[in-house]
């Protein structure tokens, strides 16, 4: 099936701001074809991720017992094939994803993504790093 | 009316806990969140929407559990 570059369904536009203790902690700015995610503070980006994780299913003790004999650790290959199939979605509908840290653009996502050499390790020319000092100041 | 009765149904098929517990974790140790929303256009079930305007939440954390020692 063809999908047609069709941007975000049912979607015009518009703008989230994001506030936590009267600061601006994450601005998104949409559009039917982009999204721009700009992260002001890294400390909440990190209680997102956190919010994640707690709302995983755990598991229950008899399966941790279970699963205690197969070392199983997520992999780093299927976090890249995960991101390869989202960003491969993204340029067949003709959206792209921006993320910016403190107005530092760190990474294109999808039909704009325009990289240099990662896609020889992505396979995939929708994953772009724009800025691997701002990525890495944000992770930091 | 009939817009807004289309909203609330539409919001009302989320689990009210989990989204409690998400405003909670995003507040972190602040006591308060605000999510500002700006000209926000979208369709739903034919009718269209745009909205503006702002959901302020005030926090009241738990207060920690203090451990009973007992003689």
């Amino acid at each position: 099936m063809v999908v047609e570059a069709s941007g975000i369904p049912n979607f015009e536009g518009g703008k989230v701001v994001l506030s936590t203790g009267d600061v601006q902690v994450l601005r998104v700015e949409l559009s039917s074809t982009h999204i721009d995610v700009d992260v002001e503070d890294k400390k909440f980006i990190k209680s997102i991720i956190a919010v994640r994780e707690d709302l995983t299913p755990k598991l229950s003790e008899t399966d941790e017992a279970a699963n205690s004999g197969c070392e199983n650790p997520p992999q780093i290959g299927s976090i890249f094939s995960t991101a390869r199939s989202v960003a491969e979605t993204l340029r067949k509908r003709g959206i792209t994803i921006t993320l910016s840290y403190k107005g530092k653009r760190m990474a294109t996502i999808g039909a704009e993504a325009n990289p240099i050499l990662l896609h020889r390790t992505t396979k995939t020319r929708g994953i772009a790093i724009n800025s691997i000092l701002t990525a890495i100041s944000m992770v930091i | 009316m009939a817009a807004q009765n289309l909203l609330q149904d539409a919001l009302s098929k989320y689990n009210q806990e989990t989204i409690v517990s998400i405003i909670d974790r995003i507040a972190g140790d602040k006591d308060n969140l605000r999510v500002d929303l700006q000209h926000v256009k979208f369709t739903l079930r034919g009718i269209k929407f745009e909205i503006n305007g702002n959901f302020n939440f005030n926090i009241k954390h738990k207060p920690a559990r203090c451990s009973q020692g007992g003689t």
